[in-house]
């Protein structure tokens, strides 16, 4: 069984902390050490970061939480301003660097006025198939 | 040690041309060597708690390796012995703030951290919540619990502003830990030590067991550590309240 966990609350930065708690219990329960449970709520963080920057006014974000034996993957999404996606790695180096660092196939794309990140959480060497080309 | 060994040591140690394989080298022997130091200023028999006071005793001596003045005419065990001193009496009052926590908690601390420890050296990874709830008999619920008040109620302790110089002047990482401060100005907020830490998880890709290894602090308190960083780097630039 691969449960899935998703909420929605409001893009602002107080309900950050709960994300973590939230990603932390994910993790656990995809069998990730406890190193990747800390990088899942690293990545958490700095991607809601990400996402409540360039949210719309009042918006709420998406979270869902894939479980996977030893995999976690992660996906959220915000109401977003933009209209074109942004150069984020030159934009916010260091979310973004410390996001690419804790997590494997991150991915943020522009759908229907949604910004959407993705990514996931796993050891290297067990999944190094899925990484992207 | 002898006195004047120490003192060579970090003298090459901030020697232009030592090359990152031989700072950690030269970082290791000075904590090894100072190991007797770092147990005069220990005076308790509970053997969790003397360790995690060893745990903190070595940070003050990666301190004092960072900002002994080579020119100053004191000998490293005697400025080294202050810094020691200085970190272990901020754990335990630390230690002292946070007797509010519940005793259950802080005794399902204990023997997480204990689980933690003899798994890491038994797995050579870090372990799993499940394989952590095996070894100590406790659920997971109540590990993530615990992780979680451990984060919550240590984030202060180990926060001491320091002062770890980069180790290396020549090592692949350095180029893009330049180009990091250079996009993230938010950084210079940051102490050299924490810099350095941020520098060998995010640029370096250095895990949290290598860079316990380099540094010598515990496993667990390094993840304590990048995370203290992170949450204060970005209270301080008002991203998180």
């Amino acid at each position: 069984m691969n449960p899935t966990i998703e909420l929605r609350m409001p893009a602002t930065p107080e309900f950050v902390s709960l994300l973590r708690t939230i990603s932390g219990a994910a993790a656990a329960r995809s069998d990730l050490t406890i190193d990747l449970l800390d990088d899942s709520k690293i990545a958490c963080s700095e991607a809601a970061i990400l996402l409540i920057n360039n949210a719309g006014a009042d918006a709420d974000f998406s979270w869902s939480w894939a479980c996977h034996e030893g995999r976690l993957d992660i996906r959220a999404s915000v109401p977003t301003h933009l209209t074109e996606l942004p150069d984020f790695s030159s934009m916010d180096g260091f979310t973004w660097i410390v996001l690419s660092a804790v997590s494997k196939n991150l991915m943020v794309e522009l759908v229907g006025g949604f910004l959407v990140i993705e990514f996931s959480i796993f050891e290297l060497g067990i999944f190094d198939s899925m990484t992207e080309p | 040690m002898k006195a004047d060994q120490a003192h060579d040591l970090i003298e090459e140690l901030r020697a232009h041309e030592t090359s990152a394989l031989r700072s950690e080298e030269i970082h290791e022997q000075i904590i090894r060597e100072h190991q007797g130091l770092v147990r005069h200023f220990i005076h308790v028999h509970d053997p969790d708690l003397r360790e995690e006071l060893i745990q903190m005793g070595n940070i003050g001596l990666m301190h004092a390796i960072a900002k002994f003045d080579l020119d100053r005419d004191t000998a490293f065990s005697t400025y080294a012995g202050t810094h020691i001193r200085g970190e272990i009496s901020h754990f335990l009052r630390d230690q002292q703030r946070a007797i509010r926590v519940p005793r259950n908690l802080q005794d399902n601390v204990r023997k997480i951290n204990t689980a933690i420890e003899s798994l890491t050296n038994l797995l050579e990874r870090s372990p799993t919540v499940r394989e952590i709830s095996d070894a100590s008999g406790l659920d997971s619920g109540s590990i993530l619990e615990a992780l979680e008040s451990v984060h919550v109620n240590e984030m202060t302790t180990l926060s001491e502003p320091g002062s770890w110089e980069w180790a290396s002047t020549d090592d692949h990482g350095l180029e893009s830990t330049e180009a990091w401060l250079t996009v993230a100005p938010a950084l210079e907020l940051l102490s050299e030590s924490d810099r350095r830490i941020l520098g060998m998880r995010f640029v370096q890709g250095l895990n949290q067991t290598e860079i316990a290894q380099i540094t010598g602090i515990h496993q667990v308190a390094v993840g304590r550590k990048i995370t203290q960083i992170l949450t204060d780097l970005r209270r301080d630039t008002g991203e998180l309240s």
